[in-house]
């Protein structure tokens, strides 16, 4: 015969073997059954058709779903269980690199940060304080070069 | 009538010896299987609808040399034929969100390839390569007898268990980028944030190319295999010991594969 198989048919029966403790129904059965998983698959199909549009349907919490948004909010109980306190490596300063800017979407002049101020307000919108940068720059300063992850996925190491 | 005829007309199934017994049915895709199968097609489908969203931020990845690029990831033709808009916060929050689901319907699926030992149909062997070129050929139609298989073909298995490695990359490698300084351990062993994401990248470009072949190949096989991911039988006309082949035509009275090589040796 064409056979060219280089395996013996011990090999076929061996492969074989394996599969003899499957199941076997008779015919007249399988219909019964096939037309229940084909049911069930349509359910299933409906499920997720009306799962998907409750989700979209579902108001908007700062641009996102709400199931989302307390998914992500989840997330954070999850990860500040899990994970200990843990500050980002940092890197020498010879590593650092200008940070990548994405652009100056709405930003028309130079910004000169003495016309700007901090407000500081609670939850209820109330004013709390507020505060001018020079603030800030009178706080004692630490240095530090570390790699900035952007959402975008891009990152830069930066001092 | 020539030995090679012979082969050709047993492939067809009209050769056949033994008077075929009463058709049954043979379980191939238990229950549990079909559900996660099922559950897991959209759930990818999602994560790499909303993967391609975030990543469309920035999409830096190209194939070239130098400054010659030969294609890029993806071209401006791909987002604009899939309407895409930029939300990159709310395809975040469904890449987060679902990701979860995804996680869980497949650490389901591994327990359940242990605890059932279903996993011995899915692991290549020690013959799985040589197998799996003769396979290759057979589909090519350069080969006229397929090597014998179990429940899959040393072609299927490997491919199969590629997959199940880089989806279980593709979670680790994702869980790096998503909390890089909780899992910092984690992300060196991707080679750092950027290292991670590539690998994260590849590994989605993996899975879609798999996922064209795969939907290839479900066609070429026909009505009967496709259902038997949805009812989990197949019909058979052999007698039991011969095993199911979820890849050739099996159902509804053509020959398998298998009866094809019983014949023939």
């Amino acid at each position: 015969m064409t056979d060219d198989r280089t395996d013996p048919s011990d090999r076929e029966r061996e492969l074989r073997a394996r599969l003899d403790d499957a199941p076997t129904i008779p015919v007249a059965e399988f219909h019964t059954r096939s037309r229940r998983s084909f049911l069930t698959g349509a359910a299933g199909l409906g499920a997720a058709y009306v799962g998907w549009q409750w989700l979209q349907d579902k108001p908007d919490v700062a641009g996102i779903p709400k199931p989302l948004r307390d998914t992500l909010e989840f997330n954070e109980d999850v990860w500040r269980t899990l994970s200990e306190a843990r500050s980002a490596p940092e890197h020498p300063i010879s590593k650092a690199t200008q940070i990548q800017v994405n652009g100056r979407m709405g930003i028309r002049n130079e910004i000169d940060l003495a016309d700007w101020t901090v407000r500081v307000e609670g939850p209820d919108g109330d004013m709390l304080d507020e505060l001018d940068i020079s603030t800030f720059e009178a706080l004692p300063q630490r240095d530090m070069v570390i790699e900035h992850k952007c959402i975008e996925e891009w990152s830069s190491i930066v001092h | 009538m020539s030995i090679d005829t012979n082969s050709a007309a047993s492939d067809a199934g009209t050769t056949d010896s033994t008077p075929p017994d009463e058709p049954i049915a043979r379980l191939v895709h238990p229950r549990a299987i079909r559900w996660l199968h099922w559950i897991n097609f959209p759930l990818l489908f999602i994560m790499i609808w909303s993967g391609l969203r975030i990543y469309w931020a920035e999409d830096v990845y190209a194939f070239g040399i130098g400054s010659w690029q030969w294609f890029a990831f993806f071209p401006d033709a791909v987002y604009e034929t899939l309407e895409l808009d930029r939300r990159l916060a709310r395809e975040m929050a469904f890449h987060f969100a679902f990701g979860w689901l995804f996680v869980i319907n497949g650490a389901i699926y591994a327990i359940y390839l242990l605890a059932t030992r279903e996993w011995r149909h899915i692991l290549p062997d020690r013959h799985a390569a040589r197998e799996a070129k003769d396979v290759v050929l057979h589909d090519l139609h350069l080969r006229t007898t397929a090597p014998p298989q179990g429940k899959y073909n040393a072609a299927q298995r490997i491919w199969c268990t590629v997959v199940l490695v880089m989806v279980f990359v593709i979670v680790l490698s994702g869980f790096a980028i998503y909390k890089p300084t909780q899992l910092y351990p984690l992300l060196l062993l991707f080679g750092g944030y950027q290292g991670a994401r590539l690998v994260h990248f590849s590994m989605t470009i993996g899975l879609l190319l798999f996922f064209v072949v795969h939907l290839l190949q479900v066609t070429r096989s026909g009505w009967g295999n496709f259902r038997s991911m949805i009812t989990g039988y197949v019909i058979e006309r052999r007698s039991p010991s011969v095993g199911a082949d979820p890849t050739a035509p099996t159902s509804d009275g053509a020959a398998s594969v298998s009866d094809n090589v019983e014949v023939s040796s």
